[in-house]
């Protein structure tokens, strides 16, 4: 079996396994030798147990058998390494937690283990998830798949390289500021980052309390749904998590309907993120273009006048955890 | 500016065992740090409610808090640096050679 692993969603790893093409295992095992190959060059991994991966994709082979089928059972994917995951080395990108084999599991985790995800391995993060390039790690640099002379953005760069490289079919990451969002930006994947209280931080190494938030890097928007399904929703260990009920966000995710779906869709951002300073090929190539306070109507005019307040009560109130 | 006795205060307390070139550097970034905060003081917040949580949340006696099953203290100790078997080992933080602050 030849895989196209680089583009292997979620739903395409599943039709597989649901239609008997392939095994979890033998997925599996493409994923590890890729791995195997690239990782040393990419860095996006930091512990990778293939023993493991092997006897959970075994596993959901037989609940396969079994008859089950559910959108993640056999389904590989690579986890950052802030998530606290039982038997599996979680160094939070910092030495100080080089030997740290956890007992425990956080939420997130036990869910998609429970539901039959394979977990590859921990990737690459800056050290306890504090940076935005995964430059700061304890253990090297993550580099950009699509340029190995870039950075993958961080602080979930070890995530969204190996989605990008095809090293997994997804990811989870973490958002305390920007840390879903910008690296899935930079490796050119989705990133979902959750509201505050959306997921349970139960087994994540605490950056910012009041703020982190465990989120999605994924090929797509329908697969960054299929797992956010599994992760999201109320839990008595954390009690910031929010006790909604938690939507149907793969059948919210609907195909494009037409080949232009963003036609008569007006995007705004605020006049304040134009500073002084911003490449001229950035400002050319997106942003100056969606400069929404020059040309429409009034609402749209009013902008965030203590922007510039950001940078400061953001990295302070990083710290307040 | 954070004088260089000010940082070495910081990290004895920290008990970081700093150079004094690492003391340098520190004491520069230190003082960003002061000087977000006080970017922040001299915002108008007259009137404004404070915000602990976006959440609306609020603190409740948890019907459901009870005990289950604790971890095997093998488990518990699994990853102590240092054990005898039944405890934490750790070096002594109160006595001698304690700092003053």
């Amino acid at each position: 079996m030849v895989f196209d692993l680089p583009a292997l969603t979620v739903r395409a790893a599943r039709a597989g396994l649901r239609s008997g093409a392939f095994t979890s295992v033998a997925l599996t095992r493409a994923f590890l030798d890729r791995i195997s190959t690239l990782n040393p060059r990419l860095n996006a991994f930091l512990t990778v147990d293939a023993e493991a991966a092997l006897a959970q994709a075994a596993a959901a082979d037989a609940r396969m058998a079994a008859g089950e089928d559910t959108p993640m059972l056999g389904v590989p994917i690579a986890l950052k390494d802030v998530l606290v995951t039982r038997g599996l080395r979680t160094t939070a990108g910092s030495r100080i937690l080089e030997n740290y084999v956890p007992v425990w599991e956080g939420t997130a985790v036990a869910r998609l283990r429970a539901a039959g995800a394979v977990f590859l391995g921990k990737t690459n993060t800056d050290e306890f998830a504090m940076g935005s390039s995964t430059e700061n790690s304890g253990y090297g640099v993550t580099r950009n798949p699509w340029d190995e002379s870039r950075v993958p953005g961080g602080s979930s760069g070890g995530s969204a390289a190996a989605v990008a490289a095809g090293l997994c079919c997804a990811a989870l990451g973490t958002d305390t500021g920007g840390s879903v969002r910008q690296p899935a930006a930079y490796c050119g994947v989705t990133g979902l980052k959750n509201s505050y209280g959306r997921v349970s931080r139960y087994g994540l190494v605490a950056y910012g309390s009041s703020l982190d938030s465990i989120g999605v890097l994924a090929h797509d928007a329908w697969d960054a749904a299929i797992v956010n399904g599994v992760i999201a929703g109320w839990d008595a260990q954390d009690s910031t998590s929010m006790n909604l009920d938690v939507p149907d966000y793969v059948s919210a995710t609907a195909a494009p309907s037409s080949a232009r779906p963003l036609a008569g869709v007006r995007i705004g951002a605020p006049r304040e993120y134009f500073i002084s300073g911003i490449q001229p090929e950035v400002e050319r190539g997106g942003a100056g273009r969606h400069r929404p306070t020059r040309s429409v109507g009034r609402d749209h005019r009013r902008g965030q006048p203590a922007q510039h307040r950001a940078r400061a009560a953001g990295l302070l109130s990083h710290r307040d955890g | 500016m954070l004088t260089a006795a000010e940082v070495e205060r910081i990290a004895r307390l920290a008990r970081l065992d700093l150079t004094d070139d690492e003391a340098k550097r520190y004491a520069v970034q230190l003082s960003a740090v002061l000087d977000y905060a006080a970017e922040l003081e001299r915002v108008d917040v007259e009137g404004i409610p404070p915000t602990a949580s976006v959440l609306p949340i609020r603190s409740v006696m948890r019907a459901g808090d009870a005990p289950g099953a604790p971890l095997p203290r093998a488990s518990v100790l699994a990853n102590a640096p240092s054990s005898d078997g039944a405890s934490f080992e750790v070096p002594a933080t109160l006595g001698d050679g304690e700092p003053a602050d």
